[in-house]
């Protein structure tokens, strides 16, 4: 196939207008054009073309439609065998697909006959053939970007060289052996064989441990309801055993033949107790008769010395008598000395309090005489003051008018002062030893003074005659303000009933004197009766009358109250002795009466006791009968005590065992209330199991049981025969793996035959592995030394890629099935050296080839010549 | 005369979990149907007694409606009189089971839970029973010896009723070992039997009666009991079989030749259609085939699978035979004739392990399978 046009309506870019690719031709045909130009675009929708149907949605197609959407339109003109075709379709929306004859101008085919027809022409049978497209960048040798189609294009170009390859590696009757065999395996197992979860391996393997578990718990359940049954079955057994009449019969006969023994024993245990009782008693009989033999014995003795005693208390009362009688006449005598002693001190005592007395009268008198002076003082203080303060009331001038007096007085003066100041001055100035020559008004004259002369003065001049001054007229007004001041301090001296101003001040300053007075006295008054004179005068009175006794005291002759207390000291002292001496008289005296008094208790109580013995013991005569009777009756006492004694031994050697009747009756009890406990103990548990067993029996766990463990080996079963399946996939797997690597180096050997020269003219004997899934180169090998086809540079990986796919191309070719190789930019990596070798293999490739190259480095391509493909405009019609 | 209808090992109550789910529960309703089948039978030949010898239940603690349940249905068929015997399955042991039944059993049926000698009247008028209840799962001594010792009324026939193996005879090891001449010991007229699913003679007054419904592969025959006249004490007893299963276990044989046709041995091999809905076939298939025979016989067998209740082929007997043409079928050259012929050669490698073998052969079948209908 070969294709001659290519042309695009509505795709991507070219929204809304046509674009053409008119005159491809054989062999290379370059489109250079830069980036954005549309030129993927054209590839891709080429590919849409040949490779997706017109209904298809995929992303692939969607890729193609601008943003306005609207149908996507791509048609080609391909060239076959069969002659020249137009192949059209239009995707996404108003989908159609259209095959004309350009020859006949007829339909060939449309619809799915179309997809049909050009399904046919690109891989049919018999005619392989394909499309080899190596895309922008496309470094990957397949795989990503590369379409499905091209993989099988590869193997139909080593199919269509070699006939026998098909043969020898199986193809793609292997190819479906193998996806096959994949296929079922990846359901039960992973990558790494181990059942895949999800799958129905692992599902029925889980299925079966989960069934397991399950029947492994309701076996425990079937266990667990078996042992309660097993042990309902025994409780019920031992609950019907110990129920039995007959068991119950002997439970109760035991326990009364057990109880009868106990009695028996308590009964002889209560012998032995009273006879036990009786020996105590009679031991204490004998006891008690001993005693009282002891106690009539000591009593005789007793009685005998409280006689004695008697006697000892007479001799000892005679004694005291004594001595009390001595003491008696003691104590007279210091009585005596005593009431003397206190007649003497009572005298001191009046003497002394005599002295006392009329000292005591004597400071009253002193006192009063105090009090009298101070009253007279303050009578004399008070009439003082009333008389300082008449007078200073009669002296005071009335209120103001001393005041204004002066105030007349000053403004009087004020206005001489002035007169004199304005009238002339005369100045006398005698001759040394002249003065006493002048007089001025009569008065001597006292020389250079200035004499003013307001009124007219008089200068006598002795012995020469007088010289009179006269002052002129004045000021106009002078004599009126004069006259007027004169008259003013006339009427102010007038009211103040005043010869003049000094006059009145003297008169003002006395009245103030006697008013000072006034204040003294009355000051004294208060510092001399400060509550007042009446009360003055009130304790001057209590005061006279205190002393009126006083004085009557001191009438007589006042004792010395020194020589009186000394005095009363020493009868003090001799009194003081006096009482001691009593004191200790009586004292000695109620000893002695004392000890008489003791001695007259102690004869009684031993006359009494003595009488006592006397009265416990009887009459004499009786006496010894009363010894003799009791010997005998302690001596009968100590003989009944052994026999009680015997008799309790013998008793006690007899007694049955009283524990181990005790002991039997327990059991016997114990058994019964066993056996009662157990029946009630049987009854609960047989009623719990009953619920227990009803319970779980319910449930029907061994049912279930036999149900799960059939699921579980179904289970089982399931999961072996899936895993022998898994088995022999696996088998099979490996099976086709080896015989397809067997076969490899012949499969590939065709298209290294056409890639080894393309190499030889970019490197030197570089060999080159493939890869048996992608069919593309996995291993390059040069001087030896093996690489991984990824770990090569990126120039190389295109190159390599570009060139296997021209490999390929040939062999399609020779196959007759010639298929376009379109390269889209795909040297983008290649230097200019590789660059141009790799022109020179395109070209090389290209004498039965078709191959379109699609770059955007429009001056590096311009040295590949072939035929220049452009972009022209379409209709799209 | 005395006439009854003889049967055991009903297993009412046994679940079928390996079986698929709605079978597993047909298998089940099907064992109480058994009951209304044996009364059916019964009135039929005119026995109006059902000795039923041990196991009428499959467990010691069956669920209470099963107890319920069968108990009804006997007291339904109120013209017959029911003889219901413990054995292995259901012993005196499960006190649960047969205190529950105690309760619950209707008139006309008799719980034969001592050894005490039964008279049920009937149609077994003048004839004692002498039960042999199994005590326990695994009695551990012959339950008929009392047999031997019972008294019974002068003229009267005396008939055993036992659960157990004769001999080596038994369903389960360790079963008890009844005297296998235990009829002529102890005089009996008849010995019936339960425990051996497979109705059995194992003298002329002593036999097996067989499950009435099977639930195993094992016995090849379908489910049955036994019709018992006894004209006299002395006399040997009439005994008829009677046909009461629902199900059919059944298991063939397909043995192919390298040469046959395995769709028409197939349709030789296998019962008649009508009957297979109510068939478990389990099918061995053994011989040699091609392997396009024996692709051929997959899918003649995947197409009559449905036909049937169960259908458990077994390949394991079935070897492939070797023949080029059928490998060219594959691939006449190439790798894939080299993987086939790889495969071919290890299934026949009678030094590997029969594991290997076997994934070798299915690996080559699967093979052929993916090549015999590709392009």
């Amino acid at each position: 196939m070969r294709l001659r046009a290519l042309r695009l309506h509505n795709v991507r870019r070219f929204e809304g207008r046509g674009v053409a690719l008119e005159g491809v031709a054989d062999g290379v045909n370059v489109l250079a054009a830069p980036n954005e130009a549309g030129k993927s675009t054209c590839f891709d929708a080429l590919q849409a073309l040949f490779l997706e149907r017109c209904t298809g949605t995929g992303k692939a197609l969607k890729s193609l439609q601008p943003w306005s959407g609207e149908s996507v339109t791509v048609e080609a003109d391909v060239e076959t065998a069969g002659g020249l075709f137009r192949v059209r379709k239009q995707f996404l929306s108003r989908k159609r697909a259209l095959v004309s004859d350009l020859a006949g101008g007829g339909i060939v085919a449309q619809g799915d006959d179309a997809e049909a027809w050009i399904a046919e022409m690109l891989g049919g049978p018999g005619a392989p053939a394909g499309l080899l497209w190596v895309r922008q960048g496309a470094v990957e040798l397949g795989g990503r970007g590369e379409p499905a189609p091209a993989h099988e294009a590869r193997r139909d170009a080593l199919a269509a060289v070699a006939g026998e390859v098909e043969a020898l590696t199986g193809g793609r009757r292997m190819d479906r052996a193998r996806r096959r065999c994949a296929e079922a395996l990846g359901a039960l197992l992973t990558d790494g064989r181990r059942p895949k979860k999800g799958g129905p391996l692992s599902d029925a393997l889980a299925e079966a441990a989960r069934l397991a578990e399950r029947e492994a718990e309701l076996a425990a359940q079937v266990e667990s309801l078996r042992a309660d049954l097993a042990r309902r079955r025994e409780a019920r057994r031992r609950l019907a055993e110990i129920s039995e009449p007959q068991a119950a019969q002997a439970r109760t006969a035991a326990l009364t033949e057990a109880r009868a023994a106990l009695r028996t024993a308590q009964d002889h245990a209560a012998r032995a107790a009273a006879a036990g009782q009786a020996a105590q008693l009679a031991a204490l009989t004998a006891a008690q008769t001993a005693r009282a033999l002891a106690d009539w014995r000591e009593a005789l003795a007793e009685a005998a010395r409280r006689a004695d005693a008697l006697d000892g208390a007479f001799r000892a009362m005679g004694e005291a008598d004594a001595a009390a009688e001595a003491a008696g006449r003691d104590e007279a005598a210091a009585s005596q000395a005593l009431a003397t002693a206190e007649a003497a001190a009572r005298a001191a005592a009046d003497a002394l309090a005599a002295a006392r007395a009329a000292t005591a009268a004597r400071a009253a008198a002193d006192a009063l005489a105090a009090r009298e002076e101070t009253l007279a003082r303050a009578e004399t203080a008070r009439a003082e003051a009333a008389a300082a303060s008449a007078e200073a009331a009669a002296l005071a001038p009335p209120e103001g008018v001393v005041a204004r007096v002066a105030k007349a007085d000053d403004a009087l003066r004020a206005l001489r002062t002035a007169a004199e100041g304005a009238a002339p001055r005369v100045v006398v100035e005698p001759v040394p030893g002249a003065e006493d020559a002048f007089t001025v008004s009569g008065r001597a004259v006292a020389p250079g003074r200035a004499l003013s002369v307001a009124t007219p003065l008089r200068i006598e001049i002795a012995g020469r005659g007088v010289v009179t001054v006269s002052p002129g007229a004045g000021p106009p007004d002078g004599g009126a303000k004069l006259a007027g001041a004169e008259a003013a301090l006339a009427r102010a001296l007038a009211e103040a009933g005043a010869p003049d101003r000094a006059a009145l001040e003297s008169r003002a300053a006395a009245a103030r004197d006697c008013a000072a007075r006034a204040d003294v006295a009355t000051a004294t008054l208060s510092a001399l009766a400060p509550r007042g004179l009446d009360a003055l005068r009130a304790e001057l009175a209590a005061l006279r009358r205190a002393g009126a006794g006083a004085a009557e005291a001191d009438e007589q002759a006042p004792p010395d109250p020194d020589a009186a207390e000394r005095a009363a000291r020493a009868a003090e002292a001799t009194l003081a002795a006096a009482r001691q001496r009593q004191s200790d008289a009586r004292g000695r005296l109620a000893g002695t009466a004392s000890a008489q008094a003791v001695a007259a208790s102690r004869l009684e109580d031993a006359r009494r006791a003595a009488e006592a013995a006397d009265r416990r013991l009887g009459p004499s005569e009786a006496r010894t009968p009363r010894e003799t009777a009791l010997a005998a009756e302690s001596a009968a006492a100590v003989e009944a005590d052994a026999e009680a004694r015997a008799t309790l031994e013998r008793l006690r050697a007899a007694a049955p065992d009283l524990a181990a009747a005790e002991a039997a009756e327990r059991r016997a009890v114990s058994a019964a209330a066993n056996a009662d406990a157990e029946i009630a103990r049987l009854g609960v548990e047989i009623a719990r199991l009953d619920g227990a067993v009803e319970t779980v029996a319910g449930a029907a766990p061994e049912a279930a049981l036999a149900e799960t463990q059939g699921r579980r080996a179904a289970a089982e079963a399931r999961a072996a025969a899936l895993q022998a399946e898994a088995d022999a996939l696996s088998r099979l797997a490996r099976a086709l793996d080896d015989a397809r690597a067997g076969a490899s180096a012949h499969y590939f050997e065709p298209v290294l035959a056409e890639l080894r020269p393309l190499l030889a003219m970019l490197m030197d004997s570089a060999e080159i592995a493939f890869d048996e899934a992608a069919l593309l180169p996995s291993e390059m090998t040069r001087a030896g030394r093996a690489e991984p086809v990824e770990s090569l540079s990126g120039g190389t990986r295109e190159q390599l890629a570009v060139l296997t796919r021209l490999a390929f191309a040939r062999l399609i070719a020779k196959g007759g099935g010639a298929a376009p190789v379109i390269l889209d930019d795909a040297l983008a990596f290649s230097d200019d050296d590789r660059i141009e070798r790799m022109f020179d293999a395109l070209h090389r490739q290209a004498g039965d080839l078709q191959i379109v190259v699609l770059t955007c480095r429009q001056r590096a391509f311009e040295r590949l010549g072939g035929t220049v493909l452009r972009f022209e405009d379409w209709s799209g019609e | 005369m005395a006439r009854f209808l003889h049967t055991a090992d009903l297993h009412l109550g046994k679940r079928f979990g390996a079986a698929p789910e709605a079978l597993s529960g047909a298998l089940t309703a099907a064992r109480m149907g058994a009951l209304e089948r044996l009364a059916g039978a019964a009135r039929a030949h005119g026995a109006g007694v059902v000795l039923v010898a041990g196991d009428v239940f499959d467990a010691e603690t069956p669920p209470p409606q099963v107890i319920r349940q069968a108990l009804q249905i006997m007291a339904e068929a109120a013209d017959l009189r029911w003889v219901l015997l413990p054995g292995n399955h259901d012993p005196l042991a499960a006190d649960e089971l047969w205190s529950r039944a105690r309760a619950e059993a209707p008139a006309n049926v008799t719980l034969a839970l001592t050894p005490e000698p039964v008279t049920p009247g009937g149609t077994l008028e003048g004839a004692v029973l002498l039960p042999a209840p199994c005590p326990r799962r695994r009695p551990g001594r012959d339950t008929t010896e009392g047999f031997d010792a019972a008294p019974t009324p002068p003229g009267a026939a005396r008939i055993g009723l036992a659960h157990g193996a004769v001999a080596d005879f038994g369903e389960e090891a360790g079963s008890a070992a009844i005297a296998p001449d235990r009829a002529r010991r102890a005089g009996l007229a008849y010995l019936a039997l339960g425990d051996w699913h497979g109705q059995t003679r194992i003298d002329a007054r002593t036999w097996y009666a067989g499950t009435p419904e099977p639930d195993r592969h094992r016995h090849g025959q379908p489910g049955r009991a036994l019709v018992v006249s006894i004209e006299g004490p002395d006399a040997p007893p009439q005994v008829s079989p009677v046909e009461t299963g629902r199900y059919f276990w059944a298991e063939r044989a397909l043995r192919l030749t390298a040469d046959e046709d395995p769709a028409a041995a197939l349709a030789a091999a296998l019962p008649p259609t009508p009957d297979r809905r109510r068939t478990l076939l389990r099918l061995a298939v053994e011989g040699r085939a091609r392997l396009p025979a024996r692709a051929a016989l997959l899918a003649a067998l995947e197409a009559v699978a449905p036909d049937f209740a169960l259908f458990e082929p077994d390949f394991t007997g079935l070897c492939v035979a070797q023949d080029a043409a059928d490998l060219d079928a594959i691939d006449r050259a190439g790798a894939l004739r080299d993987a086939a012929e790889t495969l071919l050669a290890e299934a026949r490698d009678a030094g590997r392990p029969v594991r290997e073998r076997a994934a070798a052969e299915a690996a080559l079948s699967i093979l052929y399978g993916y090549m015999a209908d590709a392009p």
